[in-house]
């Protein structure tokens, strides 16, 4: 009775734990299938990203042709000469004009249709007088850059305006494109130097060498003197009042010039 | 009697035969699903070695064939101009970290030995400036980097190296002039700080020497 039990047991345990080993067998083979297929998963997806990638590098990255370089370069370096004539024709106006040299009337007239030859390259805001230095103190000349760089449809250019002693008064750069045939991103920067030449009041520059100039504001601790720094910086009520005076009386009289050279007669 | 003990025996081992038929059935099909995904993994991770290699091999021939067609057109050797570019960040990194006196003067040291400028050159002359310092009834000498508001400075005088950007304005055989934008960055005493921009004028030389250094700090 004993030993029937016993094998009975026997029985139904072996069954029981080869059970549980089969069980335990296909429950970590789908385990390993199922890691197996997501690493399968995660190559194709990045097949399929890579794939994309060598497409756009295709696309994007294409060499352009010599020839039509040649015709964008050609193109660019045109419409940028046109342009820096033309601020160097409102120089002249500008020089002209201290000297009483013209009519006001007649220059306004040039200036307008300068402006509107302008826009045919620029947009309107850039489609201006450039740099406003006094020209009784300053002999400024703008040159456009020769073009080393290009993308397939974009020539990044630069225009630099310089004194008679080839100090940078002030320069812009920006992108032409081919096919619109006109220049965008134009940010425009002028030098503490040439910055020093507009909107005069007080001692004329004139009577100081280029170097003293240069000096008396070029120097990297005015440079530090005028960031923001974005905290407060510790000025007295009294200095404060007197920067700010000093500050509108420049900003009015940069407006004035503006005006005068914008054509506010229109 | 045997046949009886063989067919009870037969009985008792059924279970663990069956188990082990159903496991060889289990190892057998494990072992071709696995050779399977592995196959396919194997394809996939080649293919994604090769669109890799692919993309790589696309760009690098894109730029080579950029770069020629700049350079017959235009005479810009790109890689020359990448390497004048580390150089001219060299030297800037070496002339625009300074924090006080003494490192102030070691970057002008620095401008003179490694760059060859002059105190009346340009640079040295109207840019980075010899630093004033005030000397008191008492004798206490001041100087501009501990009190810069006695010299009518608000801002720290400090400055580290940011960053760059050049243009090529000019390629005269094997020298290539540039006209480039650095900024720097510098910290005021109560903790702001503020962006200082230049732009820097120079000439490389083929042999990677760096001249006609000038400096003209840009309005804001």
């Amino acid at each position: 009775m004993y030993g029937s039990r016993k094998g009975l047991y026997f029985k139904y345990g072996t069954m029981i734990a080869c059970g549980i080993g089969v069980i335990v067998c296909i429950v970590s083979m789908i385990l390993g299938f199922t890691g197996m297929q997501r690493d399968i998963s995660k190559y194709t997806a990045e097949a399929a990203k890579l794939e994309a990638d060598l497409q756009a590098a295709k696309e994007t990255e294409a060499v352009p042709e010599q020839e039509a370089v040649e015709v964008n370069l050609n193109s660019a370096k045109m419409a940028g000469t046109v342009v820096s004539d033309i601020q160097n024709e409102y120089l002249a106006l500008f020089a002209q004009s201290a000297k009483g040299a013209i009519e006001e009337d007649a220059m306004y007239a040039r200036m307008k249709e300068l402006r509107e030859e302008l826009v045919k390259y620029l947009d309107e805001d850039s489609a201006i007088q450039w740099y406003l230095g006094d020209p009784t103190q300053v002999a400024a000349t703008w040159s456009f850059g020769t073009n080393y760089d290009f993308t397939e449809k974009t020539v990044p250019v630069i225009w630099m305006c310089y004194d008679d002693d080839n100090t940078i008064l002030a320069f812009v750069t920006g992108t032409y494109d081919a096919e619109t045939k006109m220049f965008s991103d134009v940010q425009r920067h002028a030098t503490l130097v040439g910055n020093s030449y507009i909107g005069v009041t007080g001692e004329p520059q004139s009577e100081l060498t280029d170097a003293e100039v240069e000096e008396s504001v070029n120097n990297i601790f005015d440079l530090a003197g005028s960031i923001d720094t974005g905290e407060d910086t510790a000025m007295s009520d009294e200095e404060w009042e007197a920067y700010k005076e000093a500050m509108d009386q420049n900003a009015r009289a940069r407006a004035e010039l503006r005006d005068l050279m914008m054509g506010g007669e229109d | 009697m045997a046949k009886k003990k063989s067919s009870s025996f037969l009985q008792k081992a059924a279970p663990v035969l069956l188990c082990v038929v159903i496991l060889v059935v289990f190892i057998v099909i494990r072992t071709v699903v696995v050779g399977i995904f592995n196959n396919r993994t194997a394809s996939v991770v080649a293919r994604v070695q090769e669109l890799t290699n692919q993309i790589e091999s696309t760009t690098v021939n894109t730029q080579v064939a950029q770069s020629t067609v700049k350079e017959t057109v235009t005479g810009l050797d790109t890689v020359r101009v990448a390497t004048d570019d580390e150089l001219a960040a060299k030297m800037f990194e070496e002339i625009l970290n300074w924090s006080d006196q003494a490192s102030y003067e070691s970057c002008r040291e620095a401008a003179k030995t490694n760059y060859g400028m002059t105190e009346d050159g340009s640079f040295l002359g109207t840019f980075m400036v010899e630093a004033l310092e005030i000397t008191s009834d008492d004798g206490t000498t001041y100087n501009m980097f501990d009190n810069p508001e006695m010299f009518g400075v608000q801002a720290g005088v400090n400055s580290s190296y940011a960053g760059m950007k050049s243009h090529v304005v000019r390629i005269d055989g094997t020298n290539y002039s540039y006209l480039t934008e650095v900024a720097m960055l510098t910290k005021a005493p109560n903790g702001g700080s503020g962006t200082m921009n230049a732009v820097f004028s120079y000439t490389v030389d083929g042999d990677g020497k760096i001249t006609n250094v000038e400096a003209f700090g840009l309005q804001q």
